[in-house]
């Protein structure tokens, strides 16, 4: 079942170009990550979905129905983590969930029970009476994140929750996504940090400029991009003439040596560094230490939506 | 709804710029005119006036002057006199030169009471109007003794008339005392109704506050609440109405001060109440139209409000004497202007209060400021009602 359905939407700011016939589905249980450099459009799509921002044209389901501002039955059923810290810094951590739970839950029984789950969920239970102010920031976005979840959402998004924040931290901001997704919620995560979405993604959709420029899953992505392996080789002596018959392989798209190192980037295909090594001895080359990288999604990110510096 | 009251009250009342600008600061400024200010009204008050009397062998024959002496000296508000009985004159003297007395009575030899006061320029003003006070007492006692002496010589039987004594004891007015006012004027009032008046538009600061934190256009809190799945109307009117009441207990705290620990009298207290709520009604609606302004921080806004809070308070007349001349001349020749001012129109609401025998001007003033105030929550509401923008 399609939970999120956005067909074509388009939004400008004047004359920039935010979300060009943006499409995005995602099906009941995933956790569908959004990838993409900063400016690139994910937090103008959330925006767009959440009804916070008029849009050009498009449409936007939502469990299936159609998501309008008045909608509050299928509001009711959503989520939302913002990127920035949203909570009252004069209430306490307990006060901000409560308020937050009331705007979806009415029963005040039912209220505190889930307020009580959701403070043990994100670890809080020992700042319960603190304000905002007095917490640090990985407990602050664990106290943003316990206001976003704390009504059980069916859809959750999630806009780069582990923002500045320390490994610790995010590492149990992922374990909780996982354990909310576990627990039957569909996630909609937004990050610029490859390894979360690798770590997390059960399906990855990468945009650049408003648009869609690759989706699918991690394995699926990854074979995508041209570049398969890189494999780093110690060795201690090496010429122009070895380096230009490294170059001349079928296989070898890229070929580096400096300080000892020699560094080759592989095509796609089996048995690359089999047949480098076989060639290196045939060189009569002194080997040292051997390392070989499968392609991260990091590679297929910077190929995809190139090196250039983003705002 | 409800928990959306209760927590904007709750954070409201924690916000302590807030509480200082609109609870702490018209409670300090308070203080400050109650301490310049006291002295004028009492420089205005009849004080009993200090004089001796020469307690000799003379007074003592003279019983009716005796009981003069005695009864203007009887302790309560028609108390006249303060007087210090000594044996000697020149104990007398001593006292009108250390200025511990005004001047000094003595009986002389002939039994006739006579008045002896310092005479160069070392006297005051209000010394003088003492002496004359004096003077006019004892010529009053004289003219009286000597009509008495007169007819009991040469016809004592017309004092036996009780309706002639009663005429005679009676004592003559050719002016009538009226009260145009309500209560006894004050000449340092005005400033506590133009505090009131500023701490008023103050309090529009946590209208402001409020606001901004339900618009999503204007901070990351009022966007994740327009997410959430309770309707924008409730989230607003709920918002709007903890403002209010916090706003209400805040100027509430404020006259209680002025009221029952500085002795302010501030008129009729009751209908002093209902107009701090028509007044925080106002300050309310002011607080959502600057607050729902697109595009402008809220530290900006807050500069607006301070900004316009000390402005209008100028023109209400909260800066002293020439304030209050301004004030005067723009309601005399630019009346509208002073309509349009809240300050003002707070001030006028307590003024006529305070002056004012009936109600007609008090109800006249609080409609002009309900209607006020609904004016600029219907502006404030024309960017309050949206839910969607074209960028956040």
């Amino acid at each position: 079942m399609e939970i999120v359905a956005v067909e074509n939407l388009v939004k400008r700011y004047k004359e920039l170009l935010a979300l060009d016939h943006f499409n995005m589905k995602i099906e009941k249980g995933e956790i569908f990550a959004l990838l993409g450099p900063n400016g690139c459009g994910k937090t103008t799509a959330i925006n767009c979905i959440l009804q916070l921002l008029t849009y050009d044209k498009g449409s936007i389901r939502l469990f299936g129905e159609e998501m309008t501002p008045g909608r509050y039955d299928i509001k009711r059923r959503i989520g939302i983590v913002p990127q920035n810290i949203a909570v009252f810094e004069e209430l306490t951590v307990r006060e901000n969930i409560d308020y937050f739970c009331a705007l979806y839950v009415k029963d005040k029984h039912e209220r505190k029970k889930l307020v009580n789950e959701a403070i043990e969920f994100v670890g809080l239970e020992d700042y319960t009476k603190f304000r905002p102010r007095k917490l640090s920031g990985g407990l602050i976005r664990r106290l943003n994140i316990a206001c976003g979840v704390v009504h059980k959402p069916e859809l959750i998004f999630f806009d780069e929750p582990t923002v500045a924040v320390d490994p610790q931290s995010r590492n149990s901001i992922l374990e909780g996504i996982k354990a909310f997704n576990r627990s039957g919620a569909t996630i909609v995560y937004t990050s610029h940090y490859m390894e979360e979405v690798e770590e997390i993604g059960t399906r990855i959709m990468i945009m650049d400029h408003g648009r869609i420029i690759a989706s699918g899953t991690n394995n699926e992505l990854k074979a995508m991009i041209g570049n398969a392996e890189k494999i780093q080789i110690e060795i201690a002596d090496m010429d122009n003439v070895a380096l230009e018959q490294l170059k001349s392989l079928p296989f070898v798209q890229k070929v580096c040596y400096d300080s000892k190192t020699l560094d080759v980037t592989c095509a796609a295909g089996n048995n690359n560094l089999g047949r480098l090594l076989e060639k290196l001895q045939s060189l009569q080359l002194n080997i040292g230490r051997v390392y070989s990288d499968p392609p991260t999604l990091n590679d297929v990110f910077l190929e995809l939506t190139g090196t250039e510096l983003r705002d | 709804m409800l928990n959306t009251f209760k927590y904007t009250v709750l954070s409201l009342t924690r916000v302590r710029s807030v509480l200082f600008w609109t609870l702490a600061f018209p409670i300090i400024l308070g203080t400050i005119f109650f301490a310049m200010f006291s002295n004028i009204d009492s420089s205005n008050d009849f004080e009993p006036i200090p004089i001796a009397v020469i307690n000799d062998s003379n007074y003592q024959d003279e019983a009716a002057f005796r009981q003069l002496v005695d009864t203007l000296s009887e302790t309560g508000e028609n108390q006249m006199l303060v007087p210090s009985f000594v044996k000697e004159e020149t104990a007398a003297k001593e006292l009108l030169k250390d200025q511990s007395v005004v001047g000094y009575y003595k009986i002389e030899t002939d039994g006739k009471p006579k008045l002896y006061t310092a005479v160069g320029s070392g006297a005051d003003f209000s010394t003088s109007i003492n002496q004359t006070i004096l003077k006019n007492l004892l010529d009053n006692y004289i003219h009286k003794s000597s009509t008495i002496n007169t007819l009991m010589e040469e016809n004592p039987l017309t004092l036996m008339d009780p309706a002639f004594t009663e005429n005679l004891y009676e004592q003559n007015s050719y002016t009538n005392e009226i009260s145009i006012t309500a209560n006894k004027a004050s000449g340092s009032i005005r400033y506590f109704y133009s505090l009131l008046g500023f701490a008023s538009i103050m309090a529009a600061m946590i209208g402001m506050t409020a606001i901004v934190r339900t618009q999503a256009n204007l901070s990351a809190l009022g966007a994740r609440r327009a997410i959430g799945a309770t309707a924008r109307a409730k989230t607003l009117v709920a918002t709007l109405v903890a403002a209010w009441l916090v706003s209400y207990i805040c100027l509430l705290i404020g006259y209680c001060y002025l009221s029952f620990v500085l002795g302010i009298n501030f008129g009729r207290d009751a209908l002093s109440i209902l107009g701090l709520g028509i007044a925080s009604f106002m300050a309310t609606g002011l607080g959502a139209c600057i607050g729902t302004i697109p595009k402008l921080p809220e530290g900006t806004k807050i500069g607006i409000l301070t900004g316009l809070t000390c402005l209008v308070s100028l023109f209400a007349g909260l800066y002293g004497e020439p304030a209050m001349e301004l004030a005067d001349n723009l309601a005399r020749n630019a009346p509208i202007i002073q309509m349009l001012n809240p300050a003002r129109l707070v001030t006028e609401l307590f003024y006529s209060l305070y002056y004012f025998d009936g109600y007609e001007q008090f109800i006249t003033t609080s409609l002009f400021l309900v209607a006020y105030g609904l004016v600029l929550l219907f502006i404030a509401a024309t960017f309050m009602r949206r839910q969607r923008y074209a960028s956040l």
